[in-house]
């Protein structure tokens, strides 16, 4: 039923309340997310961004619909079973970082692994991937004393904890300037590339786009298909076509994420044209 | 204990000194009261019990030792000599009167009076019943005119060896101080059995017969005996008449206590309580995380009686050094305030502190489950 996707998602529809004051937050809605890649999720507030991302990441139940995640199909599972999926195999990024206040960045990301057990296998780990994530140094800071693009990494960290198929991050950047807010997506890039993680991440920042592997376009619960990407070939950024810059090169176009890659890539093509 | 209970409990300082100090608060005043009604009922029992008398005796009507009416005649006394079981007997006179304390100066100038209220005890001094407990300075036996007074009176009063206590219309030299005679609202000075005969006009009379009975004789059944050979009198085993002098001085403050220690109970409970559930609203948004990632109600549930269960632990060691500490401290200045702290009395409020942290630990669990996990998507 899955088809090899990490997640996959099956004509999920969810209604919030019902009769006449019923909204229906997601129709019909199919997605899939493969390991190695990194999809964003666009679209306006109240588009149901939010909810067809805790659908994905089994904190809420879809009206209909089925939600198959690692070859699981969670809509099956009761209620007490739901949280071992989501500590096992979903890793989650939030928009406010959502880290424990009184507990340094090393048990942040321990307390995950270990279930708050005693045990010094977690503790290693996680120093590891701190470590990994440029976090080495900080180990025994709590989070008042980290930078917002740190608590991000920590968090990012968090989620990696258990090694997760899935990685689900909301809006990572929000709360980021811009220098950091790259460096967030340039790493769950990385994570997708290297260590083989499905990335879905929900976002209004257009600057996302430069990591995706695909832009999907919620728009009233229901993915737009009339929504056509590219990628940008000097920048290699996913852009939509519709109303990007364009250029014709030997009988195809090439968009462009603004007009100084457009620039670049006209004066000199085939530096840039991957012949087949 | 779970990593974040403590370290939520112990980074919250503020909220962790409120919330152990209304348990230690709570504690305190538990244990103290107990310790001092235990304090009250060793001193007030005290010297019944650890007088050496098996069998004490009155007239019909005696309920205790402190204020018995009782007024026995003496006239045929010499034929208890007579009774197998009896392997001494000695009369006690007990009246409660008021005295003045005078202080005696080396010059031998009398100092102001003071007014004091006391228990004057005569007994005969050749056989020593119904004397003194322990005499600890002085001479051990009161001589014409002389009297041992409670080391309480000294402490109290401030008069000692070579001072005076004017009571029922003569002058008594002190001469010996002694232990075990403190009643908490009285204290006792102890007479020759004549000389009190003498002074309280009770020339052939006294207040009771003590008894002290031969090593194979029961004293439950040789009281009822008596009761039953004499009609009109009154006999009590030492255990019943230390008893029934404790319920008759204070029977009355019990249910007083008990409604304090209710209170005390209730004020610990509250707060412990509020602090806990105000910590879980407070923390809210971390219990939505934990759920989020994966963690279990259980877990929360957990963490929170961890912490609720440390705060009680915690207050109840601060509370009960508070009573061991501020109670011999506090005696120093208030010699009334006699503490006793029993171990089963620990033990009891040890449980009362679990029941209390565990109830306030319920109080969020309801919130706990209702936390919704995916607020923690808004920012």
């Amino acid at each position: 039923m899955n088809n090899g996707a990490i997640l996959d998602m099956r004509g999920v529809t969810k209604v919030y309340g019902s009769g006449e004051a019923a909204v229906m937050a997601l129709d019909k809605v199919d997605f899939q997310a493969n390991t190695g890649e990194v999809v964003v999720v666009m679209g306006p507030s109240g588009a149901g961004k939010t909810t067809f991302l805790t659908i994905a990441g089994a904190l809420l139940r879809p009206t209909s619909g089925e939600v198959w995640i690692s070859g699981t199909n969670i809509i099956g599972l009761g209620e007490g079973q739901l949280p071992e999926i989501r500590r096992r195999r979903i890793g989650f990024v939030f928009q406010s970082f959502n880290l424990l206040d009184s507990l340094s960045s090393l048990e942040n990301v321990a307390l995950v692994m270990t279930a708050d057990r005693a045990g010094r296998g977690g503790r290693d780990r996680a120093s590891e991937l701190l470590s990994l994530l440029g976090l080495g140094h900080r180990l025994k800071s709590t989070p008042s004393k980290l930078s917002g693009g740190e608590k991000q990494r920590v968090a990012i960290a968090r989620a990696l904890a258990n090694n997760p198929d899935l990685i689900l991050a909301d809006e990572p950047t929000a709360n980021l300037d811009s220098v950091r807010g790259r460096e967030v997506m340039l790493l769950l890039r990385q994570i997708a590339f290297e260590m083989g993680k499905a990335v879905v991440i929900v976002s209004h920042d257009h600057r996302t786009r430069e990591v995706a592997s695909r832009i999907v376009w919620l728009e009233d619960g229901t993915f737009r298909s009339d929504v056509e990407t590219t990628r940008d070939p000097v920048c290699e950024r996913v852009i939509e076509v519709n109303g990007a810059p364009k250029f014709e090169y030997e009988a195809a176009f090439y968009y462009f994420c603004g007009d100084n890659c457009l620039k670049i890539f006209s004066g000199e093509p085939v530096r840039y044209v991957v012949k087949e | 204990m779970l990593l974040l209970a403590r370290k939520n409990l112990f980074s919250e300082r503020t909220s962790l000194v409120i919330s152990v100090g209304g348990v230690a608060l709570s504690v305190f005043l538990i244990s103290l009261l107990l310790a001092l009604f235990r304090g009250w009922s060793e001193k007030v029992g005290g010297f019944v019990e650890d007088s050496p008398v098996d069998v004490w005796i009155g007239t019909v009507g005696t309920n205790d030792f402190l204020t018995a009416a009782s007024i026995i005649p003496l006239d045929d006394a010499e034929s208890l000599d007579e009774i197998p079981a009896v392997s001494e007997w000695g009369a006690v006179i007990v009246r409660p009167l008021s005295a003045n304390a005078v202080e005696i100066s080396d010059n031998g100038d009398r100092g102001s009076d003071t007014k004091v209220d006391l228990h004057l005890i005569g007994y005969d001094p050749a056989t020593g019943i119904g004397g003194p407990i322990k005499v600890i300075d002085g001479k051990e036996t009161p001589g014409p005119d002389e009297v041992i007074i409670d080391k309480a009176v000294r402490t109290r009063y401030g008069v000692g060896i070579g001072d005076i206590i004017d009571a029922g219309g003569k002058d008594w030299s002190i001469v010996g101080i002694s232990d075990g005679g403190d009643f908490v609202g009285s204290q006792t000075v102890f007479v020759a059995l004549d000389q009190a005969q003498d002074a309280l006009q009770m020339v052939g009379l006294t207040t009771f017969i003590a008894m002290r009975l031969e090593p194979n004789i029961d004293p439950v059944a040789f009281a009822r005996s008596v009761e039953e050979e004499q009609p009109g009198t009154k006999a009590f085993t030492r255990a019943e008449f230390a008893e029934a002098t404790r319920e008759q001085v204070l029977g009355d403050v019990l249910p007083i206590l008990t409604i304090i220690l209710v209170l005390a109970f209730i004020v610990g409970l509250a707060v412990a309580g509020l602090t806990i559930y105000t910590a879980t609203i407070e923390k809210s948004r971390e219990f939505g995380i934990l759920k989020a990632v994966g963690f279990k109600n259980n877990y929360l549930y957990r963490l929170v009686f961890e912490q609720s269960l440390v705060t009680g632990a915690l207050g109840f060691v601060i509370g009960l050094g508070l009573t061991l500490v501020f109670g011999p401290f506090a005696a120093k200045l208030v010699p009334q305030f006699v503490t006793f702290v029993r171990w089963q009395d620990v033990i009891a409020v040890f449980f009362a502190t679990l029941v209390m942290t565990l109830i306030a630990g319920y109080v969020p669990v309801r919130r706990l489950s209702a936390i919704d996990p995916t607020s923690v998507f808004k920012a």
